[in-house]
């Protein structure tokens, strides 16, 4: 599927023209508009605005670093990070929905070879390996033979937030939007190990898609190494990992993982394999460097070290810690003294259930509990509002979000690759 | 025969989401683009491409050969200043768990691009 051409494309554009960034937003929303809106070309010049000004929530915006907008086939105008692999966040106006579109989901590659052409009639996702009858399986195969499931559940990156660390650490520099909540429909991977009867003493099951690296390992070369991820056995068998054939009703856009990607609810996304095509079931534990060297945490509680003494034990990161997130206001916003207003946000955890969230504006000296809005399921994100009628000045909002096993956000928290951030949130805000 | 897909968006829906609030910033225009392309059971796009120049700087060319052949060199002008010691330990990585074709005698150069351009003092980068 990952056809010659592409990748002669690809590493073309290594050597590309210099391209255009949009600069990035330095006007006050408030007098933007108020002087757009005496204008005959107003509503022209608001689409403008918020053309340029998509990036004003975005904590390394507010940092001083550049964020332009990007637009994928398939998708809306994202925040760029990269594009080569591309690698672009969810402007966090999106999160005050309870499903993110597919259009506006961010997108996380790691390798440069992706693919942009499937034959939908050729796919087949094969699993072997530790198995007495090893599959083949068309897409038809998989929609006719299995009964689907559906689910809705967030994909966070394990980097999420990574920008927000202090120190500082190498890797793409994500706000908070590399994040979304949909709801996924496929077959589970429990009924596709069941028809291809795994061998006693099976350990673990790996996952690889169609994505490759630009320097493949060859004879005398090791190579970059390709991107697959493993659980183990019983994981993989719980009846709740899904293979995806629909995003939100459709099918996912190609730089989200079409034809089918692995959901695996209430883990990090590194899981996730996007256009998965090959399942291996193992009769040892998989070593591979996405498992065995990438994506550790220190085992440690919050995955908290320091920087001068880095934990010895890591292991590979797992199921999402508890944390919540601001959509209203953002970053930077004003608010009027005196008027109702309406701070909104979300809770996420890894699968037990946002039983409270908690909002200050004062320092964390008192706590309100927020509203909490229905519960859409066990993996999905939980969102909630607080009302909020603030006199005049500076105030920095504060959540903190609690689950059903009693775990919640932390008030520091450092480890070196900048993964699971699950720090109490908090957002500035001007009222006047 | 070409014939395009075009691909429900929900974008606009977000614009009258302010539940009789103050307005909350509107939504841009949902893109209803014929950027699929499906020929026969063939679906494919095309990834634009956007390779800005890296800055200026002693081993810029350098820099944009070795460490621009499997990445955007994106990655370098997206990062916070940091220490040489972790633009070092980057350039290893990428040699050693990457399998980049970097001579060592080139990590001098490289470095001292890296360095020039996103450098700090140990204190501040980590």
């Amino acid at each position: 599927m990952v056809d010659d051409e592409m990748l002669e494309r690809q590493r073309a554009i290594s050597r590309g023209p210099a391209g255009k960034a949009i600069p990035r937003c330095n006007v006050d929303r408030r007098n933007f508009l108020r002087y757009a809106a005496g204008s005959l070309a107003g509503a022209a010049l608001a689409g403008e605005w918020t053309r340029r000004c998509l990036a004003s929530g975005d904590p390394a915006v507010a940092a001083g670093e550049e964020s332009p907008l990007l637009r994928l086939p398939e998708k809306t105008e994202l925040l760029l990070r990269t594009l080569r692999p591309p690698n672009l966040e969810t402007p966090l106006r999106y999160f005050r929905q309870d499903l993110t579109p597919n259009e506006a989901f961010y997108v996380r590659w790691h390798l440069a070879v992706l693919p942009t052409r499937v034959d939908v009639a050729e796919f087949r996702l094969t699993l072997g390996g530790h198995v007495e009858r090893p599959l083949s399986l068309s897409l038809d195969e998989l929609r006719r033979d299995f009964e689907p499931v559906t689910l809705v559940a967030v994909n966070q990156c394990s980097g999420n937030s990574r920008s927000l660390y202090r120190p500082r650490m190498p890797g793409v520099q994500w706000g908070n939007g590399a994040l979304g909540n949909a709801r996924w429909t496929g077959v589970r991977l429990k009924d596709l190990l069941a028809r291809a009867k795994m061998k006693a003493r099976a350990v673990d099951v790996s996952f690889n898609g169609l994505d490759g690296p630009v320097l493949p390992a060859a004879k005398n070369f090791a190579g970059t190494p390709d991107f697959v991820k493993s659980l183990k056995v019983d994981h993989a068998n719980d009846g709740e990992v899904m293979v995806a054939y629909e995003m939100n009703g459709g099918p996912l856009p190609m730089v989200n993982g079409f034809p089918l990607r692995l959901v695996v609810p209430g883990w990090y996304a590194t899981y996730w394999v996007k256009a998965l095509n090959e399942i291996v079931v193992l009769d040892k534990p998989f070593d591979g460097f996405w498992m065995a060297k990438a994506y550790r945490v220190p085992n440690t509680p919050d995955f908290q070290e320091a920087p001068a003494q880095l934990a010895k034990e890591t292991v590979p990161i797992n199921r999402m810690s508890v944390r919540s997130l601001f959509v209203r206001p953002e970053p930077g916003e004003s608010v009027a003294a005196g008027a109702p207003y309406e701070v909104q946000g979300l809770a996420i955890d890894g699968g037990r259930g946002i039983k409270s969230v908690e909002v200050s504006s004062d320092g964390g000296k008192s706590w309100d509990a927020a509203k909490l809005d229905p519960e859409i399921g066990r993996y999905s994100w939980r969102r909630w509002r607080l009302a909020w009628t603030p006199r005049r000045g500076k105030y920095r909002l504060m959540a903190k979000a609690t689950n059903a096993a009693g775990q919640t956000q932390t008030i520091a928290q450092w480890n070196r690759s900048g993964y699971a951030r699950n720090v109490i949130e908090s957002v500035d805000v001007t009222v006047e | 025969m070409k014939r395009s897909i075009i691909i429900a968006a929900c974008g606009t829906l977000l614009a009258g989401m302010s539940l009789g609030l103050p307005p909350a910033p509107a939504a841009p225009p949902a893109s209803r683009p014929a950027d699929v392309t499906v020929k026969g059971t063939v679906r494919s796009i095309r990834l634009p491409e956007d390779e800005p120049p890296l800055p200026p700087g002693p081993g810029r060319e350098t820099a944009q050969l070795f460490c621009g052949t499997c990445h955007t060199t994106r990655y370098i002008t997206i990062q916070p200043p940091f220490s040489r010691a972790t633009w070092q330990a980057e350039i290893t990585k990428m040699r050693t768990a990457f399998a980049a074709p970097i001579p060592s005698e080139k990590d001098g150069e490289i470095l001292g691009y890296l360095v020039a351009v996103r450098g700090a003092e140990p204190k501040s980068g980590g």
